[in-house]
Protein backbone atom coordinates (compact mmCIF):
# COMPACT_ATOMS: atom_id res chain seq x y z
CA UNK A 1 0.00 0.00 0.00
CA UNK A 2 2.99 2.21 0.53
CA UNK A 3 3.88 2.51 -2.98
CA UNK A 4 0.36 4.33 -3.71
CA UNK A 5 0.12 7.50 -4.18
CA UNK A 6 -2.19 9.05 -1.29
CA UNK A 7 -5.02 10.12 -3.22
CA UNK A 8 -5.38 6.93 -4.58
CA UNK A 9 -5.19 5.77 -1.24
CA UNK A 10 -8.10 7.55 -0.41
CA UNK A 11 -9.98 6.73 -3.06
CA UNK A 12 -9.39 2.94 -2.37
CA UNK A 13 -11.00 3.63 1.28
CA UNK A 14 -13.89 5.61 -0.34
CA UNK A 15 -15.00 2.76 -2.23
CA UNK A 16 -14.16 0.21 0.38
CA UNK A 17 -16.62 1.76 3.12
CA UNK A 18 -19.50 0.77 0.02
CA UNK A 19 -21.81 -2.17 0.86
CA UNK A 20 -20.43 -5.50 -0.90
CA UNK A 21 -17.26 -3.86 -1.68
CA UNK A 22 -13.87 -5.49 0.13
CA UNK A 23 -10.41 -4.48 -0.69
CA UNK A 24 -9.87 -6.25 -3.67
CA UNK A 25 -12.69 -4.61 -5.40
CA UNK A 26 -11.96 -1.10 -4.09
CA UNK A 27 -8.53 -1.29 -5.68
CA UNK A 28 -10.02 -2.13 -9.00
CA UNK A 29 -12.76 0.33 -8.85
CA UNK A 30 -10.07 3.53 -7.54
CA UNK A 31 -7.70 2.08 -10.94
CA UNK A 32 -10.68 2.37 -13.07
CA UNK A 33 -11.78 5.62 -12.25
CA UNK A 34 -7.95 6.68 -12.21
CA UNK A 35 -7.64 5.46 -16.21
CA UNK A 36 -11.63 7.58 -16.92
CA UNK A 37 -11.36 10.09 -18.76
CA UNK A 38 -11.64 13.77 -17.26
CA UNK A 39 -14.73 14.65 -18.03
CA UNK A 40 -16.82 11.08 -17.32
CA UNK A 41 -14.41 11.16 -13.78
CA UNK A 42 -16.29 14.70 -13.10
CA UNK A 43 -19.33 13.54 -13.85
CA UNK A 44 -19.48 10.89 -11.34
CA UNK A 45 -17.83 13.52 -8.67
CA UNK A 46 -20.66 15.56 -9.64
CA UNK A 47 -23.28 13.11 -9.73
CA UNK A 48 -22.73 12.28 -5.99
CA UNK A 49 -22.60 15.70 -5.27
CA UNK A 50 -25.84 16.27 -6.79
CA UNK A 51 -27.49 13.47 -4.72
CA UNK A 52 -26.28 14.71 -0.93
CA UNK A 53 -27.37 18.37 -2.09
CA UNK A 54 -30.72 17.78 -3.63
CA UNK A 55 -32.36 14.20 -2.33
CA UNK A 56 -33.77 15.18 0.83
CA UNK A 57 -36.68 13.36 2.76
CA UNK A 58 -40.12 14.38 2.40
CA UNK A 59 -40.92 15.69 5.40
CA UNK A 60 -44.47 14.06 5.67
CA UNK A 61 -43.58 10.30 4.60
CA UNK A 62 -39.92 10.66 4.57
CA UNK A 63 -39.36 9.21 0.74
CA UNK A 64 -36.60 10.59 -1.21
CA UNK A 65 -37.33 13.43 -3.32
CA UNK A 66 -36.03 16.94 -4.86
CA UNK A 67 -38.68 18.74 -3.57
CA UNK A 68 -40.69 19.08 0.03
CA UNK A 69 -43.33 17.61 0.23
CA UNK A 70 -42.47 14.59 -2.56
CA UNK A 71 -44.77 14.08 -5.60
CA UNK A 72 -46.95 11.64 -4.27
CA UNK A 73 -47.82 13.46 -0.85
CA UNK A 74 -48.65 16.67 -3.41
CA UNK A 75 -50.84 14.95 -5.37
CA UNK A 76 -54.13 15.72 -5.13
CA UNK A 77 -55.61 12.78 -6.82
CA UNK A 78 -53.69 10.07 -4.66
CA UNK A 79 -56.51 8.61 -1.97
CA UNK A 80 -55.45 9.84 1.78
CA UNK A 81 -57.19 7.71 3.83
CA UNK A 82 -55.03 5.05 3.42
CA UNK A 83 -51.05 5.06 4.06
CA UNK A 84 -49.12 2.19 2.86
CA UNK A 85 -45.85 1.59 5.69
CA UNK A 86 -42.74 0.65 3.97
CA UNK A 87 -38.83 0.04 5.29
CA UNK A 88 -37.52 1.79 2.84
CA UNK A 89 -37.68 4.19 -0.32
CA UNK A 90 -37.10 1.68 -3.00
CA UNK A 91 -39.82 -0.82 -1.57
CA UNK A 92 -41.69 2.62 -2.88
CA UNK A 93 -40.30 2.18 -6.09
CA UNK A 94 -41.79 -1.31 -6.22
CA UNK A 95 -45.27 -0.85 -5.41
CA UNK A 96 -45.68 2.20 -7.69
CA UNK A 97 -44.67 0.44 -11.03
CA UNK A 98 -47.57 -2.21 -9.97
CA UNK A 99 -50.13 1.15 -10.70
CA UNK A 100 -52.04 -0.71 -8.53
CA UNK A 101 -52.10 1.48 -5.10
CA UNK A 102 -53.22 4.91 -5.39
CA UNK A 103 -53.21 5.87 -1.41
CA UNK A 104 -50.21 7.15 0.18
CA UNK A 105 -46.47 6.07 1.74
CA UNK A 106 -44.87 6.23 5.07
CA UNK A 107 -41.05 5.00 5.18
CA UNK A 108 -39.76 4.02 8.39
CA UNK A 109 -36.29 3.84 7.70
CA UNK A 110 -35.94 -0.01 8.24
CA UNK A 111 -37.12 -2.60 11.01
CA UNK A 112 -36.95 -3.26 14.82
CA UNK A 113 -33.87 -5.42 15.55
CA UNK A 114 -32.34 -5.02 18.94
CA UNK A 115 -29.54 -7.35 17.63
CA UNK A 116 -28.14 -4.20 15.36
CA UNK A 117 -29.13 -1.67 18.28
CA UNK A 118 -32.26 -0.77 16.33
CA UNK A 119 -35.00 0.44 18.63
CA UNK A 120 -38.55 2.09 18.04
CA UNK A 121 -36.68 5.79 18.46
CA UNK A 122 -34.25 4.76 15.25
CA UNK A 123 -37.57 4.52 12.95
CA UNK A 124 -39.98 7.34 11.89
CA UNK A 125 -42.76 5.74 14.26
CA UNK A 126 -43.76 8.45 16.17
CA UNK A 127 -43.93 10.58 12.44
CA UNK A 128 -46.20 8.11 11.55
CA UNK A 129 -47.99 8.20 14.46
CA UNK A 130 -48.87 11.70 13.64
CA UNK A 131 -50.20 11.26 10.47
CA UNK A 132 -52.86 9.33 11.63
CA UNK A 133 -55.68 11.64 11.67
CA UNK A 134 -59.48 10.80 11.60
CA UNK A 135 -58.67 11.13 8.02
CA UNK A 136 -56.86 7.88 7.84
CA UNK A 137 -58.96 5.09 7.28
CA UNK A 138 -56.51 1.80 6.10
CA UNK A 139 -53.10 1.45 7.35
CA UNK A 140 -51.05 -1.22 4.93
CA UNK A 141 -48.24 -3.25 6.60
CA UNK A 142 -46.03 -3.52 3.67
CA UNK A 143 -43.09 -4.70 5.65
CA UNK A 144 -40.48 -7.36 4.69
CA UNK A 145 -41.19 -10.70 5.43
CA UNK A 146 -38.35 -11.63 7.66
CA UNK A 147 -38.29 -12.11 11.37
CA UNK A 148 -37.29 -8.09 11.88
CA UNK A 149 -40.03 -7.52 9.61
CA UNK A 150 -42.79 -9.45 11.35
CA UNK A 151 -41.96 -7.91 14.73
CA UNK A 152 -41.87 -4.33 13.32
CA UNK A 153 -45.47 -5.28 12.07
CA UNK A 154 -47.53 -6.53 14.99
CA UNK A 155 -45.19 -3.46 16.96
CA UNK A 156 -47.30 -1.11 14.62
CA UNK A 157 -50.67 -2.89 14.70
CA UNK A 158 -50.25 -3.05 18.29
CA UNK A 159 -49.67 1.02 18.61
CA UNK A 160 -52.25 1.43 15.89
CA UNK A 161 -54.88 -1.20 17.16
CA UNK A 162 -56.55 1.38 19.74
CA UNK A 163 -57.13 4.57 17.46
CA UNK A 164 -59.74 2.03 15.71
CA UNK A 165 -57.87 2.64 12.32
CA UNK A 166 -57.98 -0.69 9.84
CA UNK A 167 -54.75 -2.84 9.38
CA UNK A 168 -54.10 -4.74 6.79
CA UNK A 169 -51.04 -6.64 5.46
CA UNK A 170 -49.43 -8.12 1.94
CA UNK A 171 -50.82 -11.35 1.20
CA UNK A 172 -47.98 -14.06 1.14
CA UNK A 173 -48.69 -16.81 -1.62
CA UNK A 174 -48.00 -18.58 -4.63
CA UNK A 175 -46.01 -16.55 -7.48
CA UNK A 176 -48.08 -15.54 -10.34
CA UNK A 177 -47.60 -17.05 -14.13
CA UNK A 178 -46.01 -20.18 -12.68
CA UNK A 179 -46.81 -23.76 -12.10
CA UNK A 180 -47.32 -24.86 -8.29
CA UNK A 181 -44.12 -27.27 -9.40
CA UNK A 182 -41.79 -24.49 -9.44
CA UNK A 183 -42.42 -22.98 -6.03
CA UNK A 184 -40.28 -23.37 -4.07
CA UNK A 185 -41.62 -25.41 -0.89
CA UNK A 186 -41.29 -22.75 1.66
CA UNK A 187 -43.56 -20.21 0.01
CA UNK A 188 -46.04 -23.35 -1.03
CA UNK A 189 -46.00 -24.33 2.59
CA UNK A 190 -46.78 -20.95 4.26
CA UNK A 191 -49.41 -20.47 1.21
CA UNK A 192 -51.35 -23.29 2.25
CA UNK A 193 -51.60 -21.97 5.82
CA UNK A 194 -52.68 -18.69 4.80
CA UNK A 195 -55.33 -20.26 1.71
CA UNK A 196 -58.15 -17.75 1.24
CA UNK A 197 -62.03 -19.53 1.16
CA UNK A 198 -63.68 -19.18 -1.87
CA UNK B 1 -30.44 -41.76 -2.49
CA UNK B 2 -27.29 -42.87 -3.40
CA UNK B 3 -23.78 -41.31 -3.08
CA UNK B 4 -22.20 -42.35 -5.97
CA UNK B 5 -19.05 -40.19 -5.97
CA UNK B 6 -17.58 -38.11 -2.97
CA UNK B 7 -14.35 -35.82 -3.64
CA UNK B 8 -12.91 -33.97 -1.09
CA UNK B 9 -10.04 -31.19 -0.83
CA UNK B 10 -7.97 -29.64 1.94
CA UNK B 11 -10.97 -31.36 4.36
CA UNK B 12 -9.81 -32.33 7.73
CA UNK B 13 -6.85 -34.95 6.81
CA UNK B 14 -7.68 -35.59 3.15
CA UNK B 15 -5.61 -33.18 1.43
CA UNK B 16 -7.58 -34.92 -2.11
CA UNK B 17 -10.10 -37.79 -2.33
CA UNK B 18 -11.94 -38.78 -5.17
CA UNK B 19 -13.75 -42.16 -3.90
CA UNK B 20 -16.47 -43.85 -5.84
CA UNK B 21 -19.64 -46.20 -4.15
CA UNK B 22 -22.11 -47.88 -4.81
CA UNK B 23 -25.54 -49.59 -3.18
CA UNK B 24 -25.32 -51.84 -0.05
CA UNK B 25 -23.12 -51.42 3.22
CA UNK B 26 -19.66 -49.43 2.84
CA UNK B 27 -17.48 -50.73 5.87
CA UNK B 28 -14.76 -48.05 6.56
CA UNK B 29 -12.04 -49.56 8.58
CA UNK B 30 -8.34 -48.53 9.49
CA UNK B 31 -6.80 -47.19 12.77
CA UNK B 32 -7.61 -44.37 14.71
CA UNK B 33 -7.16 -41.37 13.55
CA UNK B 34 -6.88 -42.53 9.92
CA UNK B 35 -10.08 -40.53 8.64
CA UNK B 36 -12.53 -42.73 8.70
CA UNK B 37 -14.88 -40.23 10.31
CA UNK B 38 -13.75 -37.68 8.64
CA UNK B 39 -15.60 -38.98 5.64
CA UNK B 40 -19.01 -39.47 7.17
CA UNK B 41 -18.64 -36.21 8.23
CA UNK B 42 -18.63 -35.31 4.58
CA UNK B 43 -21.52 -37.12 3.64
CA UNK B 44 -23.31 -35.27 6.70
CA UNK B 45 -22.00 -31.93 5.80
CA UNK B 46 -23.36 -32.44 2.21
CA UNK B 47 -27.13 -33.80 3.81
CA UNK B 48 -27.11 -30.87 6.29
CA UNK B 49 -24.37 -28.44 5.90
CA UNK B 50 -22.92 -28.60 8.84
CA UNK B 51 -20.49 -31.11 10.88
CA UNK B 52 -21.95 -33.05 13.58
CA UNK B 53 -18.03 -32.97 15.08
CA UNK B 54 -17.80 -29.02 15.07
CA UNK B 55 -20.03 -25.74 15.09
CA UNK B 56 -17.29 -24.10 14.00
CA UNK B 57 -16.67 -24.78 9.75
CA UNK B 58 -12.92 -23.34 10.38
CA UNK B 59 -12.22 -26.71 12.50
CA UNK B 60 -12.91 -28.53 9.05
CA UNK B 61 -10.02 -26.82 7.10
CA UNK B 62 -6.87 -29.33 6.60
CA UNK B 63 -4.55 -27.37 8.72
CA UNK B 64 -2.17 -24.46 7.10
CA UNK B 65 -4.93 -24.15 4.25
CA UNK B 66 -7.49 -21.23 3.51
CA UNK B 67 -10.73 -23.25 2.38
CA UNK B 68 -11.86 -26.75 2.06
CA UNK B 69 -13.84 -28.58 -0.88
CA UNK B 70 -16.92 -31.57 -0.70
CA UNK B 71 -18.06 -32.50 -3.83
CA UNK B 72 -21.32 -35.29 -3.79
CA UNK B 73 -22.40 -36.56 -6.73
CA UNK B 74 -25.77 -38.66 -5.92
CA UNK B 75 -27.98 -40.56 -8.14
CA UNK B 76 -32.13 -40.65 -7.22
CA UNK B 77 -34.36 -43.56 -6.56
CA UNK B 78 -35.68 -42.40 -10.74
CA UNK B 79 -32.23 -42.70 -11.71
CA UNK B 80 -31.08 -39.59 -12.23
CA UNK B 81 -28.27 -37.75 -11.24
CA UNK B 82 -27.38 -34.49 -9.38
CA UNK B 83 -24.20 -32.74 -7.90
CA UNK B 84 -23.90 -30.55 -5.11
CA UNK B 85 -20.64 -29.04 -4.27
CA UNK B 86 -19.78 -26.97 -1.28
CA UNK B 87 -16.61 -24.22 -0.52
CA UNK B 88 -15.86 -22.92 2.42
CA UNK B 89 -12.86 -20.38 2.84
CA UNK B 90 -12.01 -18.93 5.94
CA UNK B 91 -12.46 -15.27 3.66
CA UNK B 92 -15.88 -16.10 2.51
CA UNK B 93 -17.58 -18.79 4.43
CA UNK B 94 -19.54 -21.78 2.76
CA UNK B 95 -20.85 -21.36 -0.75
CA UNK B 96 -23.59 -23.98 -1.88
CA UNK B 97 -24.03 -24.88 -5.59
CA UNK B 98 -26.41 -27.62 -7.21
CA UNK B 99 -25.23 -29.15 -10.78
CA UNK B 100 -23.34 -25.89 -10.95
CA UNK B 101 -26.11 -23.22 -9.67
CA UNK B 102 -25.45 -21.57 -6.80
CA UNK B 103 -27.83 -22.05 -3.61
CA UNK B 104 -27.76 -18.73 -1.25
CA UNK B 105 -31.31 -19.78 0.39
CA UNK B 106 -30.05 -23.29 2.68
CA UNK B 107 -33.79 -23.52 3.72
CA UNK B 108 -34.39 -24.92 0.07
CA UNK B 109 -31.69 -27.45 -0.06
CA UNK B 110 -31.76 -29.04 3.30
CA UNK B 111 -33.55 -32.38 3.33
CA UNK B 112 -32.45 -33.39 -0.38
CA UNK B 113 -30.25 -35.79 0.67
CA UNK B 114 -31.85 -37.25 3.90
CA UNK B 115 -29.58 -39.01 6.33
CA UNK B 116 -29.61 -40.92 9.73
CA UNK B 117 -26.71 -40.89 11.94
CA UNK B 118 -25.48 -42.68 14.80
CA UNK B 119 -22.21 -41.64 16.55
CA UNK B 120 -21.39 -42.80 20.15
CA UNK B 121 -22.85 -39.39 21.38
CA UNK B 122 -26.08 -40.64 20.50
CA UNK B 123 -25.66 -43.03 23.07
CA UNK B 124 -26.38 -41.05 25.75
CA UNK B 125 -29.36 -39.62 24.28
CA UNK B 126 -31.40 -40.89 26.96
CA UNK B 127 -29.14 -40.36 29.64
CA UNK B 128 -27.97 -37.01 29.09
CA UNK B 129 -29.52 -33.62 29.24
CA UNK B 130 -32.08 -32.58 26.88
CA UNK B 131 -30.44 -30.74 24.61
CA UNK B 132 -29.14 -34.03 22.83
CA UNK B 133 -32.94 -35.10 22.18
CA UNK B 134 -34.19 -31.50 21.01
CA UNK B 135 -31.37 -31.57 18.49
CA UNK B 136 -32.54 -35.18 17.59
CA UNK B 137 -35.98 -34.16 16.74
CA UNK B 138 -34.91 -31.39 15.49
CA UNK B 139 -32.56 -32.41 12.76
CA UNK B 140 -35.27 -35.34 11.51
CA UNK B 141 -37.63 -33.10 11.04
CA UNK B 142 -35.55 -30.19 9.84
CA UNK B 143 -34.82 -33.23 7.29
CA UNK B 144 -38.73 -33.73 6.34
CA UNK B 145 -40.23 -30.18 6.48
CA UNK B 146 -39.48 -26.92 5.44
CA UNK B 147 -41.63 -25.21 7.40
CA UNK B 148 -40.45 -26.27 10.58
CA UNK B 149 -36.63 -25.78 9.53
CA UNK B 150 -38.04 -22.11 9.01
CA UNK B 151 -39.93 -21.68 11.86
CA UNK B 152 -36.89 -23.00 13.85
CA UNK B 153 -34.49 -20.56 12.43
CA UNK B 154 -36.70 -17.81 12.77
CA UNK B 155 -37.89 -18.81 16.57
CA UNK B 156 -34.30 -18.72 17.31
CA UNK B 157 -33.67 -15.26 15.93
CA UNK B 158 -36.03 -13.81 17.88
CA UNK B 159 -35.33 -15.59 21.14
CA UNK B 160 -31.74 -13.77 20.54
CA UNK B 161 -33.73 -10.07 20.05
CA UNK B 162 -35.54 -10.61 22.65
CA UNK B 163 -32.78 -11.83 25.25
CA UNK B 164 -31.39 -8.48 24.03
CA UNK B 165 -33.73 -6.12 24.41
CA UNK B 166 -34.09 -7.55 28.09
CA UNK B 167 -30.05 -5.98 28.45
CA UNK B 168 -31.93 -3.13 28.44
CA UNK B 169 -32.07 -0.76 30.91
CA UNK B 170 -36.04 -0.04 30.95
CA UNK B 171 -37.09 -2.10 27.58
CA UNK B 172 -39.85 -0.84 26.08
CA UNK B 173 -42.83 -2.97 27.08
CA UNK B 174 -44.97 -2.52 23.10
CA UNK B 175 -41.59 -3.95 21.79
CA UNK B 176 -40.54 -6.97 24.65
CA UNK B 177 -44.67 -7.67 23.90
CA UNK B 178 -44.33 -7.97 20.16
CA UNK B 179 -41.06 -10.10 19.82
CA UNK B 180 -43.25 -12.50 22.43
CA UNK B 181 -45.92 -12.65 20.35
CA UNK B 182 -43.43 -13.66 17.46
CA UNK B 183 -41.88 -16.13 19.73
CA UNK B 184 -45.22 -17.87 20.58
CA UNK B 185 -45.73 -17.99 17.09
CA UNK B 186 -43.26 -19.77 15.80
CA UNK B 187 -42.98 -21.57 18.99
CA UNK B 188 -46.05 -22.63 19.06
CA UNK B 189 -45.53 -23.75 15.59
CA UNK B 190 -42.83 -25.80 16.44
CA UNK B 191 -44.24 -27.50 19.87
CA UNK B 192 -47.36 -28.57 17.89
CA UNK B 193 -44.80 -30.49 15.13
CA UNK B 194 -43.11 -31.92 17.98
CA UNK B 195 -45.81 -33.12 19.91
CA UNK B 196 -47.58 -34.60 16.69
CA UNK B 197 -43.95 -36.41 15.84
CA UNK B 198 -43.20 -37.74 19.01
CA UNK B 199 -46.36 -39.27 19.93
CA UNK B 200 -45.91 -40.80 16.45
CA UNK B 201 -42.64 -42.26 17.35
CA UNK B 202 -43.60 -43.03 20.49
CA UNK B 203 -45.83 -46.07 19.15
CA UNK B 204 -43.14 -47.13 16.81
CA UNK B 205 -40.49 -47.26 19.48
CA UNK B 206 -42.49 -48.77 21.76
CA UNK B 207 -43.22 -51.64 18.69
CA UNK B 208 -39.69 -52.00 17.66
CA UNK B 209 -38.09 -52.06 21.70
CA UNK B 210 -40.31 -55.07 22.30
CA UNK B 211 -39.15 -56.97 18.94
CA UNK B 212 -35.66 -56.15 19.50
CA UNK B 213 -35.74 -57.11 23.11
CA UNK B 214 -38.14 -60.23 22.53
CA UNK B 215 -40.05 -58.83 25.69
CA UNK B 216 -43.13 -56.87 26.92
CA UNK B 217 -41.99 -54.29 28.81
CA UNK B 218 -43.56 -50.51 27.56
CA UNK B 219 -41.73 -48.22 26.26
CA UNK B 220 -43.01 -44.14 25.95
CA UNK B 221 -41.91 -41.29 24.25
CA UNK B 222 -43.30 -38.02 25.72
CA UNK B 223 -43.53 -34.52 24.87
CA UNK B 224 -42.67 -32.01 27.84
CA UNK B 225 -42.78 -28.66 27.36
CA UNK B 226 -43.26 -25.56 29.48
CA UNK B 227 -46.56 -24.82 28.02
CA UNK B 228 -49.13 -26.55 30.74
CA UNK B 229 -51.61 -27.42 28.60
CA UNK B 230 -50.41 -28.81 24.94
CA UNK B 231 -53.96 -29.18 23.80
CA UNK B 232 -55.44 -25.84 24.39
CA UNK B 233 -53.95 -22.99 22.75
CA UNK B 234 -50.18 -22.96 22.97
CA UNK B 235 -49.47 -19.90 21.76
CA UNK B 236 -51.65 -17.83 24.15
CA UNK B 237 -50.39 -20.00 26.93
CA UNK B 238 -46.37 -19.13 25.45
CA UNK B 239 -47.14 -15.66 24.88
CA UNK B 240 -48.67 -15.27 28.50
CA UNK B 241 -45.75 -17.32 30.01
CA UNK B 242 -43.03 -15.09 28.46
CA UNK B 243 -44.50 -11.97 30.08
CA UNK B 244 -44.53 -13.52 33.28
CA UNK B 245 -40.78 -14.79 32.86
CA UNK B 246 -39.87 -11.30 32.26
CA UNK B 247 -38.13 -10.29 35.70
CA UNK B 248 -36.60 -13.81 35.98
CA UNK B 249 -35.41 -13.61 32.26
CA UNK B 250 -33.89 -10.35 32.50
CA UNK B 251 -32.10 -11.51 35.46
CA UNK B 252 -30.68 -14.48 34.09
CA UNK B 253 -29.72 -12.78 30.56
CA UNK B 254 -32.01 -15.75 28.37
CA UNK B 255 -35.45 -16.97 28.19
CA UNK B 256 -36.54 -19.52 30.17
CA UNK B 257 -39.41 -21.06 28.19
CA UNK B 258 -40.05 -21.86 24.92
CA UNK B 259 -39.32 -24.95 23.06
CA UNK B 260 -35.60 -24.35 23.04
CA UNK B 261 -36.06 -25.49 26.67
CA UNK B 262 -38.24 -28.60 25.95
CA UNK B 263 -37.78 -31.80 26.94
CA UNK B 264 -38.52 -35.44 25.80
CA UNK B 265 -38.64 -38.13 28.22
CA UNK B 266 -38.12 -41.69 27.92
CA UNK B 267 -40.30 -44.00 29.97
CA UNK B 268 -39.85 -47.49 30.46
CA UNK B 269 -42.97 -49.11 32.29
CA UNK B 270 -44.19 -45.55 33.00
CA UNK B 271 -41.34 -45.07 34.97
CA UNK B 272 -38.15 -42.50 33.83
CA UNK B 273 -35.83 -44.62 31.48
CA UNK B 274 -32.76 -42.25 33.07
CA UNK B 275 -33.49 -44.00 36.30
CA UNK B 276 -34.48 -47.88 35.78
CA UNK B 277 -32.88 -48.26 32.12
CA UNK B 278 -30.06 -50.28 32.51
CA UNK B 279 -27.07 -50.25 30.67
CA UNK B 280 -27.98 -52.98 28.21
CA UNK B 281 -31.59 -51.59 27.49
CA UNK B 282 -30.43 -48.17 26.87
CA UNK B 283 -28.86 -49.43 24.01
CA UNK B 284 -31.75 -51.34 22.82
CA UNK B 285 -33.80 -48.06 23.25
CA UNK B 286 -31.10 -46.23 21.13
CA UNK B 287 -31.41 -48.65 18.49
CA UNK B 288 -35.00 -48.33 18.25
CA UNK B 289 -35.16 -44.44 18.62
CA UNK B 290 -32.33 -44.86 14.95
CA UNK B 291 -34.84 -46.97 13.48
CA UNK B 292 -37.74 -45.17 14.19
CA UNK B 293 -35.66 -42.36 12.56
CA UNK B 294 -35.06 -44.31 9.64
CA UNK B 295 -38.24 -44.86 9.26
CA UNK B 296 -40.07 -41.79 9.24
CA UNK B 297 -37.60 -40.38 6.69
CA UNK B 298 -38.02 -43.31 4.60
CA UNK B 299 -41.62 -42.66 4.61
CA UNK B 300 -40.99 -38.68 3.99
CA UNK B 301 -38.45 -38.98 1.21
CA UNK B 302 -40.18 -42.67 -0.13
CA UNK B 303 -36.36 -43.92 -0.26
CA UNK B 304 -34.33 -44.89 2.80
CA UNK B 305 -32.07 -42.32 3.90
CA UNK B 306 -28.56 -42.42 3.70
CA UNK B 307 -27.42 -44.27 7.15
CA UNK B 308 -24.10 -43.64 8.98
CA UNK B 309 -22.53 -45.60 12.06
CA UNK B 310 -19.54 -43.59 13.66
CA UNK B 311 -17.26 -46.29 15.08
CA UNK B 312 -20.28 -47.60 17.77
CA UNK B 313 -19.03 -50.63 18.14
CA UNK B 314 -17.55 -50.89 20.79
CA UNK B 315 -20.86 -49.72 22.66
CA UNK B 316 -22.68 -51.65 20.45
CA UNK B 317 -22.43 -55.80 20.34
CA UNK B 318 -22.70 -57.19 17.07
CA UNK B 319 -25.78 -58.85 17.52
CA UNK B 320 -27.82 -55.45 17.86
CA UNK B 321 -26.13 -54.18 15.09
CA UNK B 322 -27.11 -57.14 12.85
CA UNK B 323 -30.45 -56.71 14.68
CA UNK B 324 -30.67 -53.57 13.52
CA UNK B 325 -30.12 -53.87 9.85
CA UNK B 326 -32.02 -56.91 9.62
CA UNK B 327 -35.25 -54.93 10.40
CA UNK B 328 -34.39 -52.21 7.86
CA UNK B 329 -37.27 -52.69 5.24
CA UNK B 330 -35.10 -51.51 2.53
CA UNK B 331 -31.29 -50.69 2.79
CA UNK B 332 -29.87 -48.17 0.52
CA UNK B 333 -26.86 -47.40 1.36
CA UNK B 334 -24.72 -47.42 4.27
CA UNK B 335 -21.59 -46.22 5.85
CA UNK B 336 -20.08 -47.66 8.85
CA UNK B 337 -16.52 -47.04 10.34
CA UNK B 338 -15.11 -49.16 12.59
CA UNK B 339 -11.20 -50.53 13.51
CA UNK B 340 -11.80 -53.86 13.15
CA UNK B 341 -13.12 -54.97 10.30
CA UNK B 342 -13.96 -58.51 11.21
CA UNK B 343 -16.42 -57.37 13.25
CA UNK B 344 -18.27 -57.01 9.69
CA UNK B 345 -17.43 -60.76 8.27
CA UNK B 346 -19.92 -62.64 10.45
CA UNK B 347 -22.92 -60.41 9.41
CA UNK B 348 -23.15 -61.68 6.16
CA UNK B 349 -26.74 -62.96 6.72
CA UNK B 350 -27.51 -59.02 5.90
CA UNK B 351 -29.01 -58.60 2.53
CA UNK B 352 -27.24 -56.00 1.14
CA UNK B 353 -23.86 -56.41 -0.57
CA UNK B 354 -20.59 -55.66 1.67
CA UNK B 355 -18.18 -53.53 0.35
CA UNK B 356 -14.62 -52.88 2.10
CA UNK B 357 -12.84 -49.80 2.14
CA UNK B 358 -8.85 -49.41 3.79
CA UNK B 359 -8.37 -45.98 5.28
CA UNK B 360 -4.51 -44.68 5.97
CA UNK B 361 -3.45 -41.40 6.69
CA UNK B 362 -6.00 -39.44 4.43
CA UNK B 363 -5.81 -42.12 1.77
CA UNK B 364 -8.30 -44.73 0.68
CA UNK B 365 -8.31 -47.51 -1.03
CA UNK B 366 -11.02 -50.00 -1.71
CA UNK B 367 -10.86 -53.89 -1.57
CA UNK B 368 -11.09 -55.51 -4.46
CA UNK B 369 -13.68 -58.32 -3.66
Amino acid sequence: MKALPEALQQLIQAFSRLPGIGKKTATRLAFHVLKMDKEQAMELARAIQHVKTNIRFCSICYNITETDPCPICRDPLRDKSTICVVESSEDILLIERTNEYKGLYHVLGGALSPLDGIGPEDLRIKELLNRLTPEVKEVILALNPSTEGEATAIYLARLIKPLNIKITRLARGVPLGSSLEFVDELTLSRAIQSRDEL
Amino acid sequence: MLLTRLRLENFRNYAQLDVAFQHGVHVLYGANGAGKTSVLEAIYYLALLRSFRTSQDKNLVQKGKEMFRIEGIFETPQGSHFKTHIAYSLREGKVLSLNGERVTRFIDYIGTIPVVLIAPSDLTISQSGPQMRRRFIDIMLSQSNKLYLNNLKEYKRALKHRNLLLQQEQPDETQLASWEALLARYGAEIIRKRVETVALLSEWVQTLYQELSAGTDKVKLVYRSGVKNLSDNVEAQLAQLLRANRARDAALGSTTVGPHRDDILFLLNGLPFRQVGSQGEHKTLIIALKLAEFRYLQQMHQQPPILLFDDIFGELDATRIQAMLGRLTEIGQVFVTTTSKNFFEKMHEIPASFHYYNVKNGTISAEVA
